[in-house]
């Protein structure tokens, strides 16, 4: 840790920071951009772990999508998460790329992200000092402009509440093929059911692929709540979802497809939710 | 910079830049062309190496972050002078027709065989997913690997 | 049926652990002593004059050796396609540089560094000065009177006008049905590469290696251009990574032959995946109006077909691929008259040019999704509807006057239906939920070899016996990864009773193997295969002749068999192979050799039948395909693995051309693909099951019954995956592919932006 906040001190906005690679490499061919300083911190194995502390969950930001998605905890605490990771790319690049990486790249398409937002997730950001701060990730996600983490620091973890038994969260996605494809839309969504797990006593959703980087969604999200687990909040979930979308890409060629493909996310995060099959 | 890791069981060491991909290493620096590349973005798998026991895309990794790595290529699959069980089944069950994704495919299988021993049809298809392949439509290399993991693991 | 001791079986191609090992070099593995790499600049702008190159900032990169462009290469025009010198049908208007850019990817420049990288950064470094032209996007637009013209002669590069036969009189409960039908822009997707190697040494002699598809078409383009002797010129067919037709016109060669001439280097020149899509050559974007009158019987009294093709900005195999397309119908269905117009227009987009098929899954595709419009219009099974109107063995294709032979594509459809349960399932109804399923079928035509009145077939071959009885073949073998070499192997084996492994191959060099117009027009099992066979026999009768002159007995009374010669009706005291050749030539000083031109007579139909039942997600218009049945007219498997694994390739390739496979092109004519990120094949999690089912049988000029397989099993994929998506949804859907948002937007009110299908022109 002593040496990346070394490291971080050399670094420029002409740096690069890179984690598994798999964005960072294409992005620098694609360039032919030559950065004055690459700071490989992949080697750094302290930032690659899942545990539970203190009711909560920490994940390394090294941690790689293969590890995520066969992490018995998470599956446990982060079904959303699970997910996600499962749907990254092919074996090769979950094998690699890792979520730290996947949330500083912050693209638009980025899996993790709203499994993490739904997951109400906050990051440790270590600067130049050596000085971890914590910042939840919407906060992070909505700095104007810039990259994010900014020059000369670095996301060394993530972490988020532990489930309570009466919480459930769910991942979706559709892209042009069944696995190894990029997202068109994805969301996830994240429910606290009431006592009797009759209805919904909180909520919250996340869409990606909709704008420059994934975003959390109040009113959807308020919708749920109060509502019980049967057809008719299902209608007006996808009803509400659909509203979202249509107004998010207004303007974007893809709208008439969006708008209707999101009933289908809609569709598969209810069922996973009432934990019952998609089909 | 100086890079050390092991490649096929054999310790090796080689200048290479700060930049420099893993693929090209391989295959320019050290002659290994069996690696072969098909996309330059990760998304045909022809490039598939393993680094200590992982499948990964040798375009989009740095050489220099195998440092102190394990690696195997398609070079280190073969049984001294014969075909390994993988490459066998490959061979006889029709799953090689052009060969440029095979190298691929087969490093992507044998991470597979490592990690599972005996893999549904499911797992394999998912495991290959990211190997593309235009020749074969696939179903001769998920035979493959499945007869070469039934062989592998022996009589039941 | 005769009982075969080699043909049939499935022995692995000899090069198959040099591919699973890794040893195999493909033409990017090659390294040669003081080897230089080349990049291609090639156009931002669909079409644009260029003004200015300024290299000198190129030239300032270290590693690089020269910066070549249109200023100092020859202006000759050329034609990438052209097999023979003269050919009929190939317009040379190509340079190795443009002058004006008329697409983006368009080859501009080239550097040529000590390395890869520096080559690269030597691109970037180049400053073209362009003044942009209007821009010719779509067939449509070119023929427009006021457009820009691409070329001086106009955009209508080629028409044709093809008829025959009388309608009969149209009962009056005829049906009279049009489809607009759609198919893409498509990239081949070989996983290599486009690579080519070239070296220019001292003695003036230019040697090109090259996963190339014609060593001699390759040599009469690249002599040509650069004013060489043929005999100066040697091109060495290298292994080939996949070609699917990408490969098969001289994209590369010319280039990189002039860069290695210029540099008096060897250079290798390697394509990206991006330059792979946009620069080499794609599918034709082509569009068709089918129109048919069909009585209530269903028989077809009439169809006629209006199409009109973009070749991309320059001519390349469009006009004849073009004609392909005209030629294919009249071999599947019996047709009361026919009457095919065509117009090809060029477009400020990729070069289009030959692919897997040739023209046959291009007007499959709109004739058989048609031909399901027709019989739910009549309702009619679809099965039915073929039953009744396709061709039978020894009909005469009306518009050639030549035989379609064997042609049982009958048997195939009739076959294909009972394995399938089509007549169980094809009634069942689709769902009315999120998920709808249903069966689609759909029929295709396709040929064996080029031969035609307009053109030859013929090749020649020659056979070497070696002192210990083993077989070194001789003959301009282009393997493009199908098996060619085991398949010739095998049919030598066969004919000389040896085991395949005895005889060894090579690949195509000009310089040493015998002349061969090259691997395409599905020729090689059909036609060289033929040649293989009479050679082989050949020297069969070479060794029985010799056999009876060291036996002192009359070569009527000897056979071959076992790797022996013997005497008719057994006994022992026959001749080993390799005795033979032994005593041949001490005794006789005569050489086991023989060489065979052989001739192609014929160009029987081959023909693929497909099942196929697909599920459709109509939230998300997403399609998940669950199985494949694939029916061919093979009329002899020579080697059954490798046949199944055509058909199985194939149907990859046809799914993802119903489904998702696109080059698009935007507003600025810059292609959406700019990878495999983007550009989407099917891959191993979304491939479904597919059964192959073989109709065998003798008869035609194949050797025993062989008819072709690798182009024909693609014909008919895209149409009956389309035909089951539409009968999913009760939809018409005929413009290609049916990506999600196409399918959703078919469903109309379910979807807020409804769209219809284009009508008829």
């Amino acid at each position: 840790m002593a040496a990346l906040a070394t490291a971080l001190g050399r670094a420029t906005p002409a740096s690069r920071l890179i984690a598994g690679g798999t964005d960072v490499m294409l992005q620098l061919r694609a360039s032919g951009e030559r950065p004055d300083l690459l700071i490989d911190i992949s080697g750094m194995g302290e930032l690659v772990f899942v545990r539970e502390q203190g009711g909560r969950i920490h994940i390394g930001a090294l941690t790689s999508f293969a590890r995520i998605e066969a992490d018995g905890l998470l599956r446990i605490h982060a079904n959303c998460l699970s997910q996600a990771a499962a749907h990254v790319g092919s074996a090769q690049v979950r094998n690699i790329a890792t979520i730290g990486g996947n949330v500083a790249n912050a693209s638009a398409c980025a899996d993790a992200i709203p499994a993490l937002l739904a997951l109400d997730a906050d990051l440790g950001i270590v600067d130049r000092t050596g000085q971890v701060r914590r910042y939840p990730l919407r906060e992070v996600l909505a700095r104007a402009g810039g990259p994010r983490p900014g020059v000369g620091e670095a996301i060394v973890d993530l972490s988020f509440a532990s489930l309570r038994d009466h919480q459930r969260s769910a991942f979706a996605k559709v892209g042009v093929r069944s696995s190894v494809a990029v997202a068109r839309l994805n969301a996830a969504l994240f429910v606290t059911l009431d006592a009797a797990r009759a209805s919904i006593a909180g909520a919250r959703i996340a869409f990606g692929s909709v704008a420059p980087v994934a975003f959390l969604d109040e009113r959807v999200a308020a919708g749920l709540c109060g509502r019980a687990l049967d057809e008719d909040t299902a209608q007006r979930f996808a009803d509400a979802c659909a509203a979202l979308v249509t107004e998010a890409i207004a303007q974007r060629a893809s709208r008439p497809y969006k708008q209707w493909a999101i009933r289908g996310l809609a569709d598969d995060l209810w069922n996973a939710i009432r934990g019952s099959p998609t089909h | 910079m100086r890079l050390n890791c092991i490649i096929n069981g054999a310790a090796v060491s080689v200048d290479i830049d700060a930049d420099a991909r893993l693929i090209d290493v391989l295959r320019d620096a050290l002659a290994l062309t069996g690696t072969k590349e098909g996309c330059a973005e990760g998304e045909c798998g022809a490039c598939t190496v393993l680094i200590d026991g992982l499948a990964v895309n040798s375009c989009l990794v740095l050489a220099a972050q195998v440092e102190g790595r394990s690696l195997l290529t398609i070079e280190g699959l073969a049984s001294g002078d014969g075909a390994n069980a993988l490459q066998r089944n490959f061979i006889e069950r029709g799953a090689i027709q052009c060969g440029f994704c095979t190298p691929g495919m087969l490093m992507s299988a044998t991470a597979l065989l490592m990690r599972v021993q005996q893999p549904s049809r499911e797992e394999i298809r998912r495991a290959l997913a990211g190997n593309l392949c235009r020749c074969t439509g696939y179903e001769p290399i998920i035979e493959a690997v499945a007869a070469a993991a039934d062989e592998m693991a022996g009589p039941a | 049926m005769a009982a075969f001791k080699y043909v049939g079986l499935s022995p692995p191609c000899p090069d198959a652990f040099a591919k699973a090992s890794g040893e195999l070099r493909y033409a990017t593995d090659l390294r040669l002593a003081g080897m230089s790499y080349a990049c291609l600049l090639t156009s931002p702008h669909a079409h644009a004059r260029i003004d200015s190159i300024d290299a000198r900032r190129a030239l300032q990169v270290s590693g690089v050796i020269g910066v070549y462009s249109h200023e100092d290469a020859p202006a000759t025009r050329y034609c990438r396609y052209r097999i023979v010198p003269g050919q009929a049908g190939c317009v040379d208007d190509e340079s190795l540089f443009a002058v004006t850019a008329r697409f983006v990817g368009d080859r501009i420049a080239a550097v040529v560094a000590t390395s890869p990288q520096a080559a690269r950064e030597g691109v970037r470094r180049i400053e073209v000065g362009y003044t942009p032209l209007p821009a010719v996007l779509s067939a449509e637009t070119a023929l427009e009177p006021d457009a820009a013209h691409i070329h001086a002669g106009g955009n209508l590069l080629h028409r044709f006008d093809h008829a025959t036969g009388d309608a009969p009189v149209a009962p009056a409960d005829a049906v009279r049905t049009c489809t607009r039908v759609s198919t893409q822009m498509l990239h081949h997707a070989a996983i290599e590469p486009h690579t080519c190697l070239a070296n220019f040494d001292a003695s003036g002699r230019l040697t090109v290696w090259s996963p190339c598809q014609s060593v001699y078409g390759a040599r009469t383009v690249v002599a040509d251009l650069l004013g060489l002797a043929y005999n100066k010129v040697r091109i060495v067919k290298v292994p080939m990574g996949g070609s699917f037709g990408g490969k098969q016109e001289f994209i590369l060669e010319p280039v990189t032959a002039y860069l290695a001439m210029r540099t008096g280097r060897p250079v290798c020149l390697t394509l990206d995946r991006e330059a792979c899509i946009r620069s080499t050559m794609v599918r034709a974007q082509q569009r068709s109006d089918v129109r048919s009158t069909v009585g209530a019987d269903g028989l077809i009294l009439d169809l006629e077909v209006d199409t009109l093709l973009a070749a991309g900005a320059y001519a390349s195999s469009s006009p004849d691929y073009s004609e392909a397309m005209a030629h294919k119908l009249t071999r599947l269905y019996r047709v009361g008259r026919y009457h095919h117009r065509g117009r090809v227009a060029y477009t400020n987009t990729p070069v289009a040019g030959g692919m897997r098929g040739w023209g046959a899954p291009d007007i499959a595709t709109c004739a058989e999704i048609h031909l399901d419009q027709v019989a739910s219009r009549l309702g009619l099974d679809p099965l039915e509807i073929r039953l009744r109107n396709l061709v039978h063995p020894g009909d005469i294709d009306p518009l050639t006057g030549h035989s379609v032979g064997e042609a049982w594509v009958r048997r195939c459809l009739a076959r294909g239906a009972e394995a399938f349960g089509w007549r169980e399932r094809v009634g069942l109804p689709a769902g009315t939920g999120r998920i709808r399923r249903a069966v689609g079928l759909a029929c295709g035509a396709h040929k064996n070899g080029i031969f035609s009145d307009a053109f030859p077939e013929a090749t020649t071959m020659t056979l070497k016996m070696n002192e210990d009885g083993s077989l070194d073949l001789n003959a301009s073998i282009h393997e493009v990864g199908a098996g060619s070499a085991v398949t010739l192997q095998t049919i030598i084996a066969e004919e000389l009773d040896v085991a395949p492994q005895m005889i060894s191959t090579r690949e195509a060099d000009s310089e040493s193997t015998p002349y061969d117009f090259g691997c395409f027009g599905s020729r090689l099992t059909y036609f060289c295969g033929a040649a293989a066979r009479a050679l082989a026999a050949k020297m069969r009768a070479r060794l029985i002749e010799a056999a009876a002159e060291l036996l002192a007995v009359a070569s009527e009374n000897l056979c071959a068999a076992g790797g022996r010669v013997v005497p008719l009706g057994g006994g022992d005291s026959g001749l080993s192979y390799a005795q033979i050749v032994q005593a041949a030539r001490m005794r006789y000083a005569r050489d086991m050799i023989v060489t065979h031109t052989h001739r192609g007579t014929s160009n029987p139909g081959s023909y693929c039948v497909q099942f196929a039942e697909v599920e459709v997600d109509v939230l998300t218009g997403l399609v998940r395909v669950n199985e494949v049945l694939t029916v061919v007219d093979i009329g002899r498997a020579i080697n059954r693995q490798m046949v199944e694994g055509q058909c199985r390739g194939a149907i990859q390739s046809g799914i993802g051309s119903a489904l998702c496979e696109e080059v698009t092109i935007d507003g600025a004519g810059r292609t959406g693909a700019g990878g495999f990120k983007n550009y989407h094949l099917i891959n191993a999690a979304d491939m479904p099951p597919v059964r192959v089912l073989l109709v065998e049988h003798d008869g035609d000029e194949g050797p025993y019954g062989a008819k072709s397989v690798g182009e024909i099993a693609v014909v008919p994929t895209a149409a009956t995956i389309v035909n089951a998506v539409n009968r999913a949804l009760g939809t018409r859907l005929a413009t290609l592919p049916l990506t999600p948002d196409r399918i959703l937007a078919a469903l109309g009110d379910r979807a807020p932006s409804g769209s219809r299908e284009p009508a008829c022109g």
